[in-house]
């Protein structure tokens, strides 16, 4: 206790002083801390992103590479094929097939361009969709290719105003459709308006809208029965694919499968490599500042050399000394730590309004950012301490 | 009277610039409990080694050293610390105070050292400020006491242990005539009415001769120790100095 507020005595006779060493490790500390919470801000806006989408959700693409040459886009996939991973793949809850196309859609009032999809019945369980109004597609209307329609909010905006949409009329093409249901709101992703589309049944939409792509799946879609069942969805709709595609063990795929899942981990292997690395060259910025530290406890044990050769003369013992000098080096560091960790509090703050993100401290990162400042002021402040206490008592009261 | 300090072929030598100084060459010395010794000889004498010797600040090359029947030339530097913090005084020339601490705290230092308690501390400190004349400026911090003010904060520091023995090393050096009287009359106060042992290190004749003994250092070695017939009396000495500062006042 006497310690520190002889410590804090010497640090305030110095104020200014004292102040920019602290800055060196202030700097230091709150680089760290908003790293790691611009790190975590940007995991949890990603994962939010993907929850949106579905973490659960697989999505099965037809692989139109041209690496084969001779197979060109020969096999692609097929509504067999969404059949048997609903059959067979145990890890999946839902499959649907999904095709789409831009095209004007017209109503009473209005016209609106916007995807139109086809899909199979199960595609709002899949993607996750609630009805807002009206209901989805039954077995029967998809088998029947019935003329009917499920909107997003977008296209209800943009084609019935304000007014009810379920029991409307719209338009594509030169087929008309009756509105049976409206989807309740999901957002944006990253990659398109949710709530833009306006969806058929797929036999509806490969008969009426897109005659000309045949029997052609652009997409399959699945969902896995949970987040924790996706690599083993992606596995078993592979095996499946490739048994029902004829491929041989030294072919390669001809789809490619991507799980939400997989997406969000390979996203956070590369946050947590780049946070990782910034907070690497934020600590290295804290050690500088340590070496501020050192440099100017070594000025202050010189200036204060006569100092320490009258505490020696009246009973201080080496001991006494370093620990007078260590105590001063961590208030500075400490101090630093606490207020820069107070500043990474408000720059954070002010990224987050920025930013739109929601940033939080990390509980971890204040504590490895502290108890670094506490160990820089350690490390710098023995060498400096250890001089002042090995100082000849005769030589230090002669100087001066 | 009982033996206080005994220094029997005490040398010490100093390497400077690879050839070697023989600051003390052998000195023996006996100071008992109760006495004024005065330590004269000009600059590079060795009376300054001898007070760093006699103040466990140094280690003598050669010889031994007995403090209160202790032998310490051997003790190594915590040992040291601990003699200087229970048996020692020191009164330096510049005074050396802690800068921006007040006169209670400065005083109060040693004996924070010593590990006393913070009411223990004030207390004793507070006496000790006290008995030097000092209790109306207690809270004062050094630049705001003159020069004899100063050094009587310093005494205080170094009567607040109550240590057998007190080593002034020029206390007067900095010091007007009437301030350096005032000083001597408080040392030979201390010694007089309370029985205390100061070892005064100083340059200045008429300082000396308020000392009871005269030790006098030359080349490394004692050249002379008598015993003053009459020392002079400082508090006459600090009258006559006042009233001639008074004196050339009104002039």
């Amino acid at each position: 206790m006497n310690s520190l507020s002889l410590a804090l005595r010497a640090l305030l006779a110095a104020k200014v002083r004292a102040l920019l060493t602290t800055l060196g490790i202030l700097i230091g500390t709150a680089a760290v801390v908003v790293v790691v919470a611009l790190g975590t801000g940007a995991r949890a806006r990603i994962g939010a992103e993907i929850a949106n989408i579905g973490t659960a959700a697989v999505f099965v693409f037809p692989d139109t590479g041209m690496r084969g040459g001779a197979r060109a886009a020969a096999a692609g996939l097929s509504d067999g094929d969404a059949a048997a991973i609903r059959v067979d793949a145990s890890a999946v809850s839902g499959v649907t097939v999904w095709n789409t196309l831009r095209a004007r859609v017209h109503s009473a009032y209005d016209s609106y361009k916007t995807s139109v999809m086809g899909v199979d019945q199960e595609y709002f369980q899949v993607r996750g969709f609630a009805l807002a109004d009206g209901r989805g597609f039954t077995d029967g209307e998809v088998r029947s290719k019935a003329k009917v329609v499920v909107i997003g909010s977008t296209v209800r905006r943009e084609l019935f105003g304000t007014e009810p949409a379920v029991g409307q009329w719209l338009r594509i093409g030169r087929h008309a459709y009756r509105v049976i249901g409206l989807l309740a709101e999901k957002g944006r992703t990253p990659f398109e308006d949710q709530d833009d589309r306006v969806i058929l049944p797929i036999g509806t939409w490969r008969s009426r809208v897109s005659p000309a792509s045949g029997q052609r799946v652009q997409l399959i879609m699945a969902s896995a029965r949970t987040t924790a069942h996706s690599a083993r969805a992606e596995e078993q709709i592979r095996t499946i694919l490739r048994e029902r595609h004829h491929l041989g063990a030294d072919s390669p795929d001809d789809f490619v499968v991507r799980s939400q899942e997989g997406f969000r981990k390979a996203q956070d292997a590369i946050l947590d490599m780049v946070t990782g690395l910034l907070g690497a060259v934020a600590l290295v910025a804290l050690f500088i500042g340590g070496v501020g530290v050192m440099n100017i406890m070594l000025v202050s044990v010189a200036e204060r050399t006569r100092e320490v050769g009258i505490r020696m003369s009246i009973g201080a013992r080496e001991g006494d000394i370093l620990l007078q000098f260590l105590v001063e080096a961590l208030l500075l560091t400490t101090s630093g730590g606490v207020l820069g960790i107070g500043v990474a509090a408000l720059v954070s703050h002010g990224l987050a309004s920025a930013l739109g993100w929601s940033l939080r401290l990390d509980g971890g990162a204040v504590v490895v950012a502290l108890s670094t400042s506490v160990l820089v002021g350690l490390v710098f402040g023995i060498l400096p301490a250890r001089r002042a206490a090995r100082l000849d008592p005769v030589e230090a009261i002669r100087q001066g | 009277m009982s033996r206080l300090v005994e220094l029997r072929s005490v040398g010490r030598d100093y390497l400077v610039g690879g050839s070697l100084v023989r600051a003390l060459a052998s000195v023996d010395l006996t100071i008992d409990a109760g006495q004024f010794v005065a330590i004269v000889g000009p600059s590079g004498s060795g009376k300054s080694t001898l007070m760093n010797v006699l103040g466990c600040l140094d280690r003598p090359t050669r010889g031994t050293y007995e403090l209160a029947g202790v032998e310490v030339s051997s003790k190594d530097a915590d040992e040291r610390a601990l003699i200087r913090n229970r048996l020692l005084g020191f009164i330096f020339q510049g005074f050396n105070l802690m800068p921006r601490t007040s006169a209670l705290e400065n005083t109060e230092l040693p004996l924070v050292y010593r590990g006393v308690g913070k009411s223990e501390r004030r207390r004793r400190a507070l006496a000790a400020l006290v008995r030097v004349g000092l209790h109306d400026r207690v809270h004062h911090t050094p630049t705001e006491l003159s020069g004899g003010q100063q050094q009587r904060v310093a005494i205080a520091r170094a009567l607040v242990t109550d240590p057998p023995l007190l080593l002034a090393d020029e206390p007067t050096g900095n010091l007007d005539s009437v301030t350096t009287y005032e000083v001597l009359s408080l040392l030979q106060e201390l010694v007089r009415d309370a029985g205390r042992t100061v070892v005064l290190v100083t340059h200045e004749p008429d300082v000396a001769a308020c000392a009871e003994r005269v030790v006098t250092v030359r080349d490394g070695n004692i050249v002379s120790d008598q015993l003053v017939a009459s020392p002079r009396d400082a508090r006459v000495l600090l009258e006559d100095a006042r009233r001639r500062a008074v004196h050339v006042g009104g002039a």
